[in-house]
């Protein structure tokens, strides 16, 4: 009787061999959603003042790239912000970093670790992503410089803008049902 | 197009952090819904009509083992932003990539394969996405498509000639007497002897009348004729085992980074086919396996394609019937069998071509085993099957037929065999 076999290592199959596919330029999905998450922790802590939330909203980002997942961290950002007093570089840092996640998970949420994104859509996501955050940012301005004079809505508009948006919403239902 | 889950979800968080930033008069607030608000109204505005058409085409040329490429040509339509390709083969991981979708593209597609035959490979699976992944099409799917991998052949510098070369002309000198370069005897000059054959000096030393000055007898230098050797090339297909011994009952898949016995066959008949063409003799093939008819010999060009197009599609079909005759083939020829004489049947037929005078050359296709995932039942059976075989080569050699491992050095074993003076052969 072998008293020492389970020490030594089965044997173990190697792993099959992979189909390429030939991009000019390809990068991989685990780095384009490392470098997302890289940034979101270098540039949100400092700005809110906590190194954890952001940090598991990265991680969040990093491992379970979804657009559900944005829809969360967007959430999460209102609560921030709506709890603090507002502050013009808080809501434009967020803004970026929300925008950025939006972009990674578009990128790379269709895709495997391995899967790759081709260099092409890159710099055209890239390119679409900084005028849209051109757009954002100066919004961001123009309702700091509104924010006084905007007048506070009763709740029942509140009831009312949900409901318009869940109008929208079915719309687009609708138009997606009758457009397959 | 589908909305996705996931972007119904970012649409209706968006609307209701704007609709709650609007209605407490925070727009700090609300404007952290404009990107995502964004993306999903300028998808909804931009979405493409139909999802992307992909076809996948092999690229033209020969495909031999090694690189295996093809391309997938993507035609999208406008408002598509990206397609998802996800290419897979039987054998293979499957890679995903995202590629732009702004204009019709072709994708190249590649693997590593040490495999030979016809396989089916590259399907590809695409799924059209628009602007921001908000909306996406069904998935399509496309291909695979059936590509033939052909042997790489290698170079071998000396072949074995049959016993009995039967051909008017070629490359190799023959018995007969006739039109040739090797020397074979000075005979009188006969009706029928070329002039320039007229040995002079010899004819001036054995027939000069020195009182006359003339010369009474001619005598001619003769030569050995030059012929073409006959092969056929015959094909065992009835076994095709890799290096894993443990799939060889199909339990498991052959890898398709590891060379199997009916590749092997398929190189090793690619390589002697090739060699004897290339020297100007006549070629064919045969597949033990099969019940069609040969390819006959001939020589040339078009019947190095004609052989390689066959020995493609050489592959395993079902259990064939045990053969009560050997396959006939051409008188004197010489006979190459390659085979992994797992069983009777290939020797049995060596035998026969043997006692019926052809020379027959056994290349022995059984690749090195791997032992590592058998288990202590099946690791004694393999030793009794290659026991089994051990011997049946020995009776082959015993019986006469030479014998060539080609897992090694195959040029070797060649060179020695044409070098081989052989008991009871007529060259």
């Amino acid at each position: 009787m072998n008293l020492t076999g389970w020490l030594t290592p089965a044997p173990r199959r190697r792993p099959r061999p992979q189909v390429r596919i030939d991009l000019d330029v390809g990068v991989p999905a685990w780095l384009v959603r490392a470098l997302a998450g890289a940034v979101l922790v270098a540039i949100v802590p400092p700005v809110v003042g906590d190194w954890v939330v952001p940090l598991l909203a990265a991680a969040a980002l990093v491992v379970l790239p979804h657009l559900a997942t944005v829809a969360g961290l967007t959430l999460l950002a209102a609560a921030v912000v709506w709890a603090g007093e507002p502050r013009l570089v808080t809501c434009a840092v967020l803004v970026l970093a929300l925008h950025l996640a939006l972009v990674t998970v578009r990128l790379t949420g269709p895709l495997g670790v391995a899967g790759l994104v081709d260099g092409r859509l890159l710099l055209r996501t890239g390119a679409t992503f900084v005028v849209v955050q051109l757009l954002v940012q100066g919004l961001v301005g123009l309702s700091f410089v509104a924010m006084d004079g905007l007048p506070r809505a009763p709740w029942f508009a509140v009831v009312v803008l949900v409901g318009i948006g869940a109008a929208l919403m079915a719309a687009l239902r609708w138009v997606a049902r009758h457009t397959q | 197009m589908i909305l996705t889950a996931g972007g119904a979800a970012a649409g209706f968080t968006a609307v209701t952090v704007l609709a709650l930033g609007v209605a407490a008069g925070r727009p700090d607030v609300a404007v952290l819904a404009v990107p995502l608000l964004v993306t999903a109204v300028w998808a909804a505005a931009h979405r493409p009509e139909r999802g992307a058409r992909v076809v996948v085409r092999t690229t033209t040329g020969r495909h031999e083992t090694g690189e295996v490429t093809a391309v997938a040509h993507v035609d999208v339509a406008p408002g598509t932003e990206a397609v998802l390709l996800r290419v897979s083969t039987q054998g293979y991981r499957s890679q995903e990539a995202l590629v732009a979708g702004d204009r019709p593209r072709e994708v190249g597609l590649s693997l590593r394969t040490s495999r030979t035959g016809v396989h089916r490979m590259f399907r590809v699976d695409a799924m059209t996405e628009s602007f921001g992944g908000v909306l996406v099409a069904p998935p399509t799917r496309t291909g695979p498509v059936e590509l033939a991998v052909h042997p790489a052949t290698r170079p071998l510098r000396e072949l074995p000639l049959p016993f009995r070369l039967a051909g008017l002309t070629g490359g190799h000198t023959s018995r007969r007497v006739g039109d040739g370069y090797e020397f074979h005897d000075v005979h009188e000059f006969a009706p029928g002897d070329r002039i320039r054959r007229v040995d002079w000096r010899v004819s001036a030393r054995r027939s000069l009348d020195v009182r006359t000055g003339r010369l009474g007898t001619l005598y001619a230098r003769r030569t050995f004729a030059t012929a073409d050797a006959t092969v056929m090339v015959v094909v065992d297909s009835r076994d095709d085992v890799g290096e894993d011994v443990s799939a060889w009952a199909g339990g498991a898949d052959i890898r398709m980074d590891e060379i199997t016995s009916l590749d092997l066959a398929r190189q090793a008949a690619a390589t002697i086919a090739r060699a004897y063409l290339d020297a100007g003799d006549r070629v064919g093939l045969d597949d033990l396996g099969r019940r069609r008819r040969p390819v006959p010999p001939a020589g040339g060009r078009h019947q190095w394609e004609r052989i390689a197009q066959r020995l493609v599609r050489v592959a395993p079909e079902g259990w064939p019937d045990k053969r009560r005759r050997a396959p006939q083939l051409p008188s004197g020829a010489l006979v190459v069998l390659c085979s992994t004489f797992l069983d009777d049947e290939a020797s049995r037929m060596a035998r026969q071509w043997r006692a019926l005078g052809h020379r027959v050359v056994a290349v022995d296709t059984l690749p090195p085993v791997r032992t590592a995932f058998l288990n202590g039942f099946q690791d004694t059976a393999l030793r009794l099957v290659l026991l089994e075989r051990r011997q049946r080569l020995r009776a082959l050699g015993r019986a006469g037929v030479e014998l060539v491992s080609w897992t090694d050095h195959p040029d070797v074993g060649m060179h020695v065999l044409a070098r081989a003076r052989l008991q009871g052969a007529r060259r």
